[in-house]
């Protein structure tokens, strides 16, 4: 799951993986009250970060027989 | 010089940085990728009703941004509209096509079931979007090991 404009800290952030039961989290925080970008995953999903910015995470996604995708988060400017 | 700037007072120079990132992750890595996220811009003008018609520059940045990085949009099941703001003044209610999920070939080709569902809103000016992935495309040559359990079964 992918949230932008989060406007919020890490505490928040944190609360909400465990409301959601989506443990595994990474976030870019917002500046002030404004931006932020975070990414909730599952447990057992391969997933690993391969960069982040204000606009944007990628990650890939590895799946079974080796098969990998990229999913990126955007938020445009 | 002549600085334009859109509805949220963001210079296009400041956009012209979002299109950029793209590009830069489209030349990062050559998997089979997808997109998805509030680009904060429409492609075309049909994309957004109420308030200043927006920039055909502006549009044309996204488009080129897109081509440029072999992404296409996935469409979406419901209500194209997946932001509006909250005025009650039909004269200033303004809805647009923020939120979208764009792939390259060879995630289209993997993904073909794809579904993009524009949900109700709850909370938020946005439209939660759901990406259904769906069943994967598995090719034969790529995956021996699922061949020879059909031959055992």
């Amino acid at each position: 799951m992918f949230l932008s404009e989060t406007k919020h800290d890490g505490k928040w952030l944190e609360w909400l993986r465990w409301r959601l039961g989506l443990i595994n989290m990474v976030a870019k925080d917002s500046v002030g009250a404004s931006g932020g970008l975070a990414v909730f995953w599952r447990k057992g999903v391969d997933l690993s970060v391969k960069s982040m910015s204000k606009y944007h995470i990628d990650m890939v996604i590895k799946e079974e027989y080796d098969f990998e995708w990229r999913f990126i988060g955007m938020y445009g400017e | 010089m002549e600085v334009h700037r859109d509805v949220w007072g963001v210079r296009s120079e400041e956009k012209e940085k979002t299109w950029d990132t793209l590009r830069t992750l489209h030349e990062a890595l050559s998997l089979p990728w997808v997109c998805v996220g509030d680009f904060n811009e429409v492609l075309f003008a049909h994309e957004k009703e109420g308030g200043l018609v927006r920039s055909g520059v502006a549009m044309e940045q996204f488009r080129e941004a897109t081509e440029d990085c072999d992404l296409q949009d996935l469409g979406y099941v419901g209500d194209a509209f997946n932001w509006r703001n909250n005025h009650h003044n039909a004269g200033s209610y303004i809805r647009e096509w923020l939120d979208r999920a764009l792939a390259n070939t060879a995630w289209r080709w993997k993904f073909p079931l794809v579904q993009v569902i524009n949900d109700d809103p709850r909370h938020s000016d946005h439209r939660p979007v759901i990406m259904e992935v769906g069943e994967r495309e598995v090719w034969r040559w790529e995956s021996p090991g699922e061949v020879m359990r059909i031959f055992e079964a």
